[in-house]
């Protein structure tokens, strides 16, 4: 019978498969998404009893599993905006961002806004940290390393007023954090300890302003493991209906 | 009691068996690493060498692996690498993998996806959690800030045999003409068509000796009918 049980597990793996690529496929176009690849691994393998004629261990594998389902952080494409609250990370690190209720978020998705009181948050209206005030009418203007600076329009023109730095943080692991969803991360202990730092600094990317990032997902590159799934799928079900007609045999052979 | 019906359930038996190492291969035709597996069958040595055939059985002769590379796969993650040729990576706990899927652990570490520390020649391989790096073809690896940290072992494996999580143990020789490729993962060896095509053979194999021990079985109740008169 285990013919038929290692064959399901060969389906079942399949169909996770599927249904990651249909999340990949569903963010091809969100800003600041990363790709999720599945990883496979082959079961325990039964020993059995009798050596081969030739001494060979024999062992038959019980199927396969999908063991993993990791992030893949590398850069999307950039998007360039009209916007001037418009943040792109170009390179390695996310926005540290503060929930209402106090808990830090990362993402790599730099669509902000301001809110009434001119701080510039996410759309879901989390706070970007460190916390940045655009003065009313100002127009926010960023350089490649994270200096913030605003336009306000006065009587005699334009004065620039400095509005601080720019952080990024950055994780040593970032494949272990955790995804909070609306393209958020949250810190786990696998992924290491938050080092928050000023842009292009210790190998993070620097600052692209009227950017965005767009996901990094590769529609073609999705397709063709959605075609390598479904035959993977296929073959195991075959293999399923051929033990289902042997067994059919075997318990027809007493008439 | 008669021979042929046991020697026609030990053809059956083994066809059964072929048929539980294709339905894992085919299982496992989308995990990285994976070598195909097959089973070599013969007619086992008969009692009586008069008559070979007084009896005569199918026994399993030995367990075969497909050592052909599987697919490669270019993603260019700096940690994914690729063994070419007959060999493995060593890991620190005196498993064998070929599945080079790697990352680094918090502490600059090369590990498996498990946290399973790689192997090179001198103990593990170390380099800074954030630097670029690049393993030459011989698995020499060398970081950019920390300079040359090591050289990924690899091994050719004597009675190899699988224990899951894409590991395998068995006995190490030295790998010849094996080398390593950065940027790049290797799929599954299996092969669907012939996967089918064993599939067919197991299954006809499988009915021509259920035949075998209908005939018996007819012959049998037909010598009894005669013998009671």
């Amino acid at each position: 019978m285990r013919a038929l049980y290692t064959a399901a597990t060969g389906m079942s793996a399949n169909q996770l498969k599927v249904e990651n690529i249909a999340n990949n496929i569903a963010n091809a176009n969100t800003t600041g998404f990363k790709k999720v690849r599945e990883g496979f691994e082959d079961l325990v393998y039964q020993r059995l009893a009798s050596r081969g004629a030739n001494g060979d261990a024999m062992q038959v594998g019980g199927g396969s599993r999908v063991s993993s389902l990791s992030r893949d952080f590398r850069n999307g494409n950039t998007v360039v905006t009209s916007s001037p609250n418009d943040f792109m990370v170009d390179g390695n690190g996310f926005f540290a961002v503060e929930t209402t209720n106090g808990e830090m978020l990362y993402t790599r998705d730099g669509h902000f806004r301001t809110d009434m009181d001119g701080n510039l948050t996410t759309q879901q209206g989390y706070r970007v940290v460190p916390g940045i005030q655009v003065p009313p009418n100002g127009r926010l203007a960023i350089s490649t390393d994270g200096q913030i600076s605003a336009e306000v329009p006065t009587q005699n023109g334009v004065e620039i007023v400095q509005l601080g730095m720019m952080e990024i943080a950055t994780f040593a692991n970032p494949e272990a954090l955790e995804a909070a969803g609306g393209n958020f991360f949250r810190a786990t202990t696998a992924a290491g300890n938050v080092v928050r730092t000023q842009p292009t600094q210790d190998g993070t990317g620097g600052i692209l302003q009227y950017a965005l990032e767009g996901s990094n997902v590769d529609v073609a590159e999705e397709l063709v493991s959605m075609i390598t799934a479904q035959r993977g799928y296929e073959l195991s079900s075959k293999v399923i209906q051929a033990a289902d007609e042997m067994l059919s045999t075997a318990v027809n052979l007493r008439r | 009691m008669s021979r042929e019906l046991y020697t026609a359930y030990s053809g059956a038996s083994l066809a059964w068996r072929q048929l539980e190492v294709v339905a894992n291969n085919v299982a496992n035709a989308n995990t990285p690493g994976f070598r195909e597996a097959r089973m070599v069958f013969q007619l086992a040595p008969g009692g009586n060498p008069e008559s070979p055939l007084d009896s005569a059985f199918a026994e399993i002769a030995g367990m075969s692996y497909n050592t052909e590379d599987g697919t490669l796969v270019q993603d260019n993650v700096r940690t994914h690498l690729a063994v070419r040729g007959d060999g493995f990576f060593a890991l620190e706990d005196g498993t064998y993998t070929r599945d080079g899927g790697f990352l680094l652990s918090r502490d600059g570490e090369l590990v498996t996806r498990e946290g399973t520390a790689v192997l090179g020649e001198g103990g593990t391989i170390r380099l800074d959690p954030n630097e670029r790096f690049t393993v030459s073809a011989e698995g020499t690896v060398v970081g950019a800030t920390s300079g040359e940290v090591g050289r990924i072992r690899l091994v050719r494996l004597r009675d190899a045999s699988q224990v899951g999580g894409n590991r395998w143990t068995g006995t190490e020789s030295a790998a010849e003409d094996v080398t390593v490729m950065q940027g790049v993962r290797e799929g599954s060896n299996a092969d669907p068509m012939r996967a089918m095509v064993e599939l067919i053979e197991a299954q006809h194999y499988f009915e021509a000796q259920q035949k075998a021990m209908q005939t018996s079985d007819e012959m049998q109740s037909r010598l009894n009918r005669v013998a009671g008169g």
